[in-house]
């Protein structure tokens, strides 16, 4: 792991320690991620992929350890300031506000962190051409133009999954944290969803938790796999699936 | 690409904004007509029920739009009347009324200021939030009952300085009698509708909706949520300071308008117009209002009853209100005249 003095790494963790009662949701992990690359947390239900998550975004304090975002430490910042650095963050489920429309979603997620008398209208914002390019481009792509009226809980799964991912990009961000993007989607969402992450990818750092190992495949430059809330293994796609180990904790927990 | 209407050729009359237009110039003709039309008395209740309305509006932001369940929301309303009582027991003139009215709307702003910073901030929040401001409601009822100099008591607040205004061209105005109240009234509840209408088409009021369906997602994306919980509920306290301000019109303020009971009947208007559609909660009041009125006439004692009744009736048939029951009706129409040209 030269990878730890980089430069250009935007998330840099390590030793983190995270208990619940008796049970290590997180037992000394660590975890470094270079800018614009796709990074895949994988390993077997409890095996402490949400709790990391939940860490890096500063929902839960952990019992011990580091954490340096866009290189500077977060340990002590709570969830707002941490997604005010650049850090989006998507929880396992989804989660959009279901009786705003679309055009909505996308107007407070641009206006995030700035003050109540930009909010209220009173003062003038400046508004960043290139990511409003990038959003319309995407509200194209994932055919959310048409429902930009509609109230998210109107809108399918598929589309409120979609929603989410294009409100997080509305804020600008340098990270994103994605727990299960793929999840519940039809077989022609998923694809969509990877080339959408693989898109992402050349302008940010992406790191996604994910169950289905096809959508792995689909997305990832590479893989960790977490077990008992350590880290069992890491590498590129087919290295890991050709691990025994990997193919013991997880695929065998998977299929019993 | 058949030839089906465009919009430049609609009629002026379908066009929102003269169709808008129209609604106003229609509501400010049944406004000015009332007093002309109806008798003293009829007046004098539409004018209390139009100073209520501003209470039900300033509740509907805090409850329809933000979620924030307050069961003590007419202890702001009680709090301003006394202020500005007190101030205009003390103070006479239009200098005194203007006093009042900083002082009718500061007091209780000030008093949410304070409840946000250590409620909001310290994550009080949902049924919790409610109950403070519950008890806090009867902790001002009692401490109006008790502290009899200062309030008056039981007894209430009277023979205060009536309230003056200046007006360019018509000179010191005295809001007293039957019109000059009515007025007033009608001009704030017209300034704080239109107050209300801006904020929750701003991104703040947004950012309020977005709050009472996930605030921990809101959070999420970098926004300081107690701090904007914060700002609505002073917004709205200070509306309701307003009209408890306008309220010492009436010639009398009591501890009755801190209490409970009070608070409860507001929740009631808000319900049955319609939470979180501002007009609603609007004609609620009125209608409530009237409606409590007659039936009090006719059964001394039971009236509550059947004012509890409708409302069950309205929460079981219409969970939404009033308001949007009447709204979607006419959307289904526009929508049905419009259908040629949505298909084109």
């Amino acid at each position: 792991m030269t990878a730890a003095t980089s430069p250009d790494l935007v998330v840099s963790a390590s030793g983190l320690t995270k208990h619940f009662g008796g049970v290590a949701a997180l037992d000394d992990f660590s975890l470094a991620v270079a800018d614009r690359e796709i990074r895949c947390i994988v390993g077997p239900n409890g095996a402490g992929k949400s709790t990391l998550f939940k860490v890096l975004a500063g929902l839960l304090r952990p019992d011990a350890g580091r954490i340096q975002l866009l290189g500077s430490d977060v340990s002590r910042l709570n969830a707002r300031q941490i997604a005010r650095m650049g850090v989006a963050t998507k929880l396992q489920i989804p989660r959009v506000f279901p009786s705003l429309t679309v055009r909505e979603h996308l107007e407070i997620a641009t206006r995030a962190g700035t003050g109540v008398p930009q909010l209220l209208g009173l003062r003038r914002r400046r508004e960043s051409q290139a990511s409003a390019a990038l959003i319309s481009e995407l509200m194209t792509d994932l055919d959310l133009v048409r429902t930009r009226d509609r109230q998210a809980q109107e809108l399918s799964h598929g589309q409120r999954q979609w929603l989410e991912i294009v409100m997080m990009l509305a804020t600008q961000p340098r990270i994103l944290l994605l727990d299960e993007p793929g999840a519940g989607m039809a077989g022609d969402e998923k694809g969509r969803t990877a080339d959408l992450l693989r898109e992402l990818a050349k302008r940010m750092a992406v790191v996604v938790i994910e169950h289905d190992l096809a959508f792995v495949q689909l997305i990832a430059d590479s893989v960790i796999v977490m077990h008992r809330g350590r880290l069992l293994t890491q590498g590129s796609f087919d290295e890991i699936s050709r691990d025994p180990q990997v193919g013991l904790v997880y695929l065998g927990s998977a299929t019993a | 690409m058949n030839a089906t209407l465009r919009p430049g050729r609609m009629s002026w009359i379908t066009d929102p904004r003269s169709r808008r237009l129209l609604v106003l110039l229609a509501l400010a003709a049944v406004a000015a007509a009332i007093p002309a039309a109806a008798s003293p008395y009829a007046v004098g209740l539409t004018t209390r029920f139009v100073v209520f309305s501003i209470l039900a509006l300033s509740m509907d932001l805090l409850w329809g739009y933000g979620g924030v369940v307050s069961f003590g929301h007419a202890m702001f309303f009680g709090l301003g009347a006394y202020a500005a009582a007190i101030t205009l027991s003390h103070l006479t003139g239009v200098s005194g009324t203007y006093l009042a009215f900083v002082i009718g709307i500061g007091v209780p702003s000030l008093l949410a200021l304070g409840l946000g910073f250590f409620l909001f901030y310290s994550a009080v929040a949902g049924v919790y939030f409610g109950i403070v401001t519950l008890a806090l409601s009867v902790v001002f009822e009692t401490l109006a009952v008790v502290s009899r100099d200062f309030t008056g008591g039981m007894d209430g607040l009277y023979g205060f300085a009536i309230p003056t205004i200046w007006l360019p061209g018509l000179g010191n105005v005295e809001i007293w009698g039957t019109e000059n109240p009515y007025i007033v009234s009608v001009v704030g509840l017209a300034v704080c509708f239109g107050l209300a209408r801006w904020i929750t088409r701003s991104s703040f009021g947004i950012a309020i909706r977005a709050i009472r369906d996930d605030e921990a997602r809101l959070e999420l994306l970098g926004y300081n949520t107690a701090f904007l919980k914060t700002v609505l509920l002073v917004i709205t306290c200070a509306m309701a300071g307003l009209a408890g301000t306008l309220y010492t019109t009436v010639g009398f303020v009591s501890p009755q308008l801190l209490g409970v009971f009070f608070s409860t009947q507001v929740l009631v208007w808000v319900g049955i117009g319609g939470r979180g559609t501002l007009v609603g909660p609007i004609l609620g009041t009125i209608l409530v209002g009237f409606l409590e009125t007659i039936l009090s006439g006719e059964y001394e004692n039971i009236w509550p009853l059947f004012v509890g009744l409708f409302f069950l009736a309205i929460v079981l048939f219409w969970p939404r209100g009033l308001y949007p029951f009447l709204e979607r009706g006419a959307v289904a129409v526009r929508r049905f005249r419009r259908t040629p040209e949505a298909t084109g």
